[in-house]
């Protein structure tokens, strides 16, 4: 079986959004306002279609075996040497074998078809096994015409074989014809372009026909045996009725990606392939065609194997990384077709080394460096002498590739003063994930959302055009990925953990050594009950844990239960660290007893070591912090404290002892940037046991409330003095919420009891409940509450809704506006709070009716929510038409009218 | 085993010219400057000197290549003259020529002399150089400035020592403010105003975060030293308690360590450390905070010389920043750094600015630094680091009175 094994796609991050090209040059050329929908897709000042055609070649390849590869061909008419072979350039970036055969398929927008056609027959021949086929396109436009609105760049690589086969080819037609809807001279930057009529009916719908029908009857098949019919069109209704004079039904068909991408020449019908493979299942029929001077048709069917392809990008993924943009000068900058004033720092000589370029292709063009054999340093660039100091052996180094190494950001900066053409030019070290270290420009990022350690992967860029000597220079940046958010690390914090060698102690223990913190890992050694005492055994074992990790942290064995043994914990921290910034008051025991058993010793020993404990600890090492200016203190509750459990009166009071500890603490710690929390670990109990699913007492582990107790340890964590629940992945917050209440009686009547009762309701309701952070707050609460009877406040600040807006439009109408005006607008309005109004406005005076009213002037289509949005002003409605948000049919123009008709906002 | 520097070599004269955007005059034109002041101060005759070591960085838009535009532009007598350079130790580099000429005792008499005229580019920064950095390292080097690259120390230093970005720009800007205030007191200077931190705050950025005052500035100049033995010099009437002399000239080259091993978290020079170690060894110095006395460091950017203080073993290491909100650097602060306006003030002839450093100690060991004079100092160091901090040469020289 032979046919396509693999397959990627690439489209530039950048989306022109096209009523940006409108806005600025609708003056000049009003009807481009009828194609000014939607986005297309743009390439970065620094990419091109080889740069693209690398990208997704590399998509292609993962989990695929390069060196098995043994041709590659590039398809496009826009490559950046008209004689040197572009195909070699991606393969040496591609870093695939020497001995392999390469092409460049150009000069028709067939070529990405033609390509692929021309290594399945090779494939099909035997004479090769594994072809890469890469098809890219940025081709260049005049402005302010159609096809800058149409066109969009973009690259999409299968790879043919007849291994692992995900689509098998299963035949193909084609039919040439030297005909010609546009064409660009060789001399020429741009297309010269026939009517679009022309194109259309005489082309498209001829010729497309001709290549299908004439597969059909080869293969014997019918549309049938096509569950996706591929094929590029610049025109929707052109694109449909093709569709439908084939006999495929509009769910075969698949998409042109005209919305959101535009048509990426070359590599378009190779894009909406993978758009078709991503969402097929085994056994669809797929029918690819390609158009220009002719067409190819090509017919696969999908096998099982599609399910078995690595995870990536691919066409979904490539749509989804983007970033919208509504600067057209940019985009016309990036594309050279504005000349602006770069200054004399621009003119600094730009030459490539042919030769130094040849000697270190694979280090320039495919991003290889080197890895010691001797002591294993991945280094770059690789060098006769290894780069380790404690290494320095010659010649020990192999191949190693860095293009898809996985790296950091160690530094970076935003250079205005550097030339460039989309400052600052952004560039900093990166630091590779397995070793090697490189200072490298970013690009696909901005300034503000860089931020130290945040990952970046690497893309085949063109670092610099010698427009004197007509030159392309390439080479590897780093793109950040800015949907990272830092993890919270603790590099250079001190933290004690109390009870720490096991259950959540340890687990605090634990992560805060692997995230940096130097940890004091604090354990009595006793049993549960309290019993028996300095066991080294488990804070040794957490504290060489950590140590494994490659963490720091020193074992204590003290007692929190006597002011010595919290004396003698901080001081640990303070010899072997020099400072505390975390404690986390964890330890405890347990004496459960019914309150009638509940002798005095089992009272005094779980209040010792819960309450005391905390204090004892506390006390110290809150001077430590306070003396640093920073801490962070955790407070261990209980529900049992919170809401009370059978058995644990003891337990329960030490436990919501610690919660009036923190109140008063976090108060005290305020000023000295001391925050205070506590944490009320969720534990099972009997009952809850066994009336608990089984996954979630899984989930009931010290790592489900790890989390939750490290970000409160965090420099991010500014809350102080709140209590909250966590276990098994729940997370709430727990207060002591204070109700509205109810002042009674005056200065000569005392309440009675017979006042109480008959305001119990009042006094008693927690309507309207809250929190208060100190004593004095409440107080003046207390004593100054809302007067009896006073109104509730109004729900919802002036809340429009759909209905209410048309029903309020009779009184917004502004008859002088409308005078002469004939016009109807039909609002189909999407949601639920939606619906259909009719608003007929004639001789300046309006009627608004529910349903749908006859022949519309214009027609509005809108989300519910936007709809309400736009009217308050909220949405602009040039932003709302570009975003797509808002759709208008019939008279565009007309829709105008309604702002000044209807004037909401007055 | 070799004995080091310390008090071999006395300098006898020196000579700066007054720096800034010296429209008026080239490079032959800034020599004469430099060289007669320092001929006049030496009180020798040119045919006594018997070799010169002459440094300048960009020769292509400044000099030409070679050594005979020092040779015509002094009308020097065929004496043996090398041109040294050595990024932005090029001025360092030719003192240490000359010294070691004398110390060797292949000469009696030595001149250094280091100049560079910049302002004939045409633009502001440092001249851009293309494809003439090499034809292999021009093909990967990023699309980086000099700001750029050493804008970098800050991020790396607030991400090293978990400070705010504000703390660092409060730092680095007194940092500024202190040097601005120093070279307003230099008639030789090219800045000479003084700024106030909210000035350099509110300045445009140049290469995030630095702004417009966090970086030097660029301009021509030239400076030059004679240098002889003690004992030469005190048979030409120098008398030995003024006399100034060397106590250590040191250089280190990186290695390809910080910007290709995976250790070096980008927050200070490899560099300057190690050779501050090698320097105040050599001069035998064993407690630089107390026993250096004032320093000029290479302040290209502010941010340079912050993490300088560090690498130069005066500060510890993460509190360079406090100390010099602390003012401990400003003139009157424990150890005052470039007392004369720095780099800061006046700009960065690459050639000249290491003997321009030691022209300020010069005159301040003896007593003639005028309003910048600063009480009995003992040591005065010079620091000038060339490259990147990932990519660099740093060279130290320290000068004393002799015998102390």
């Amino acid at each position: 079986m032979i046919g396509i094994t693999s397959y990627g796609a690439y489209i530039p991050r950048l989306r022109l959004d096209r009523m940006a090209i409108y806005q600025s040059m609708g003056w000049f050329a009003p009807a481009l306002i009828s194609v000014a929908q939607g986005e297309r897709s743009m390439c970065n000042y620094d990419e091109d279609s080889l740069t693209m055609a690398v990208a997704a070649s590399m998509d292609c390849l993962i989990g695929k075996d390069k060196t098995k590869i043994d041709a590659g061909y590039l398809c496009s008419t826009s490559l950046p040497f008209l004689d040197r072979l572009n195909a070699g350039i991606m393969a040496t970036a591609l870093n695939l074998r020497s001995d392999i055969n390469t092409a460049d398929f150009t000069s028709s927008q067939r070529a990405g078809t033609t390509g692929l056609l021309t290594a399945l027959d090779v494939v099909k021949s035997g004479s090769r096994k594994s072809i890469l086929v890469t098809a890219s396109d940025k081709r260049q436009t005049r402005p302010a015409g159609f096809y800058e609105m149409w066109f969009g760049d973009g690259a999409a690589s299968v790879l043919v074989g007849d291994e692992d086969v995900v689509a098998e080819f299963l035949g193909s037609y084609c039919v040439t014809y030297d005909f010609v809807d546009h064409y660009r001279g060789s001399k020429s930057e741009f297309d010269y372009t026939w009517e679009e009529r022309w194109l259309r009916e005489e082309g498209y719908a001829k010729i497309i026909p001709e290549a299908v029908n004439g597969l059909f009857k080869k293969l014997n098949i019918t549309m049938n045996d096509v569950q996706k019919l591929v094929f590029p069109c610049l025109f929707k209704a052109e694109h449909r009725a093709i569709g439908k004079k084939l006999g495929a039904t509009p769910e075969k068909l698949v998409d042109t990606m005209h919305e959101v991408t535009g048509e990426t020449g070359v590599a378009h019908a190779l894009l909406m392939l993978v758009g078709a493979l991503e969402s097929s299942k085994p056994g669809d029929g797929i029918l690819l065609v390609g158009f220009g001077q002719g067409s190819d048709a090509l017919y696969f069917k999908v096998t099982e194997n599609i399910g078995k392809l690595a995870e990536r990008a691919g066409l979904k993924g490539s749509l989804a990384n983007k970033k919208t943009t509504d600067n057209y000068m940019k985009f016309l900058k990036f594309r050279d077709l504005l000349n602006p004033e770069m200054g004399i720092r621009a003119e600094a000589p730009v030459q490539t080394t042919m030769t130094a370029l040849w000697r270190n292709r694979r280090m320039i063009l495919g991003f290889v460096g080197g890895k010691c054999r001797d002591c294993g340093t991945a280094q770059y660039p690789r060098a006769d002498l290894c780069v380790n100091p404690a290494c320095g052996h010659l010649g020990t180094q192999d191949d190693y590739e860095f293009a898809n190494v996985k790296a950091r950001v160690r530094s970076f900066t935003g250079d205005l003063l550097a030339v460039s053409v989309d400052p600052p030019a952004i560039y900093g070290m990166v630091q590779f994930e397995g070793g090697g270290r490189f200072m490298m420009d970013f690009t696909d990022s901005e300034l503000n959302d860089i931020k130290i350690g945040m990952p970046v992967r690497m893309s085949f860029r063109r670092r610099v055009v010698d427009t004197v000597r007509g030159f392309s220079q390439y080479f590897w940046k780093a793109v950040p990925q800015t949907d990272w958010t830092p993890e919270i690390d603790f590099q250079g914090r001190v933290a004690i953990v109390t009870g720490a060698g096991g259950g959540l102690g340890r687990a605090y223990a634990l992560e805060l050594g692997r995230r940096g913190a130097k940890v004091v890992v604090n354990d009595f050694g006793g049993a549960r009950d309290g019993s028996g005492s300095g066991a080294a055994g488990p804070a040794d074992m957490v504290v060489e844990a950590i140590k494994a990790m490659g963490g720091e942290a020193v074992a204590n064995y003290d007692n929190v239960a006597t002011p010595e043994g919290g004396q003698k914990i901080v001081k640990t921290a303070l010899d072997a660290f020099g400072k505390v910034d975390i404690l986390i008051n964890n330890a405890g025991i347990l004496r459960d007893k019914g309150i009638l058993k509940m002798e005095p010793e089992n009272w005094q020993a779980v209040l010792a070591v819960h309450l005391n404990g905390a204090y004892n600890v506390t006390r110290p090492a809150f001077e430590a912090m306070r003396n640093n200016g920073y801490g962070r203190i955790i407070m261990t509750t209980s529900a049992a404290g919170l809401y009370g459990n059978f058995g644990q009166t003891n337990y329960s009071s030490a436990k919501l002892g610690l919660v009036g500890f923190m109140n008063t603490l976090k108060l005290e710690g305020a000023k000295y940037n001391i925050k205070v929390n506590t944490i009320a670990p969720i534990a099972a109990s009997r009952l809850t046991q066994d009336m608990m699913p089984p996954e979630m007492l899984e989930r009931m582990n010290p790592d489900y409330v790890a989390g939750i107790v490290l970000y409160l340890c965090s420099e991010e964590c500014k809350d102080s003095g709140s209590i909250f629940n966590a276990g098994a992945g729940f997370f709430s917050r727990a207060a002591i919420l204070t109700g509205p209440g109810v002042m009674l009686g005056d200065e000569t009547h005392v309440p009675t009891p017979e006042m109480i009762r008959d305001n119990w309701d009042k006094i008693n309701s927690l309507e309207g409940a809250k929190p208060y952070s100190e004593l004095n707050m409440a107080i003046m609460d207390f004593l100054t509450p809302p007067a009896a009877g006073a109104p509730a406040p109004p729900s919802g600040a002036g809340g429009l809704d759909v209905a209410g807006v048309f029903k309020k439009m009779p009184s917004v109408f502004n008859a002088a506006a409308a005078a002469g005006k004939d016009v109807t607008f039909q609002f189909n309005i999407s949601g639920p709070a939606g619906g259909d109004w009719f608003v007929a406005v004639k001789d300046g005076t309006c009627s608004i009716t529910t349903g749908k009213g006859a022949n519309p002037t214009t027609t509005i289509g809108m989300a519910d929510t936007d709809f309400v949005d736009l009217i308050t002003g909220k949405l602009d409605g040039m932003k709302a038409f570009s975003s797509g948000k808002l759709k208008v049919g019939g008279d565009m123009m007309k829709s105008q009218l309604i702002g000044k008709l209807f004037k909401f906002n007055q | 085993m070799a004995s080091g520097i310390r008090d071999k070599v006395a300098i006898i004269g020196m000579g700066c010219s007054r720096f800034g955007e010296r429209w008026d005059i080239g490079a032959e034109g800034l020599m004469v400057e430099a060289f007669q002041e320092a001929i006049a101060d030496a009180g020798i005759e040119k045919k006594d000197i018997q070799a010169a070591w002459y440094g300048v960085c960009m020769d292509e838009i400044n000099v030409g290549k070679g050594a005979p535009s020092m040779g015509v532009a002094l009308r020097l007598p065929n004496i043996p003259i090398s041109r040294m350079e050595n990024y932005c130790a090029t001025g360092t580099e030719a003192f240490r020529g000359a010294v070691y000429g004398v110390a060797s005792g292949a000469y009696d008499i030595c001149l250094a002399l280091g100049v560079e005229k910049l302002k004939d580019t045409g633009y502001g920064g440092l001249p851009a150089w293309g494809s003439t950095a090499g034809t292999l390292m021009w093909q990967f080097f990023p699309n980086a400035t000099a700001p750029g690259l050493f804008a970098q120390l800050a991020s790396a230093y607030v991400a090293k020592y978990k400070i705010q970005n504000d703390d660092i720009k409060q730092a680095i800007a007194h940092v500024s403010v202190k040097s601005h205030a120093n070279g307003a007191l230099n008639p030789k200077a090219h800045l000479r105003k003084a700024v106030t931190v909210d000035q350099v705050l509110a300045a445009p950025i140049i290469a995030w975060p630095l702004g417009l005052f966090d970086c030097c500035g660029v301009s021509d100049g030239s400076a030059c030293a004679i240098v002889t033995t003690p004992e030469i010099a005190q048979k030409l009437g120098r008398k030995k308690k003024d006399l100034v002399t060397v106590k250590a000239v040191q250089l280190a080259v990186s290695n390809g360590y910080e910007g290709g091993f995976n250790e070096w978290d980008g927050a200070n020079f490899v560099t300057t450390d190690k050779c501050a170690a090698a320097t105040y060894k050599e001069a035998g110095i064993t407690n630089p905070r107390e026993e250096i006395s004032m320093f000029e460091c290479h302040d290209c950017f502010s941010i340079t010389e912050l993490v300088t203080y560090e690498d130069l073993h005066l500060s510890e290491r993460g509190q360079a920043w406090k100390d010099a909100l602390n003012g401990m650097y400003d003139r009157d602060g424990k150890i005052p750094a470039q007392i004369d306006g720095g780099l800061k003030c006046f700009g960065h002839p690459i050639g000249a600015s290491g003997l321009r450093m030691i022209y300020e100690m010069y005159l301040q060991l003896q007593g003639r630094a005028d309003k910048r004079q600063l009480e009995n100092p003992r040591y005065g160091l010079t620091h000038n680091l060339g490259g990147f901090p990932h990519q660099n040469v740093c060279a130290i020289s320290i000068i004393g009175k002799y015998g102390k």
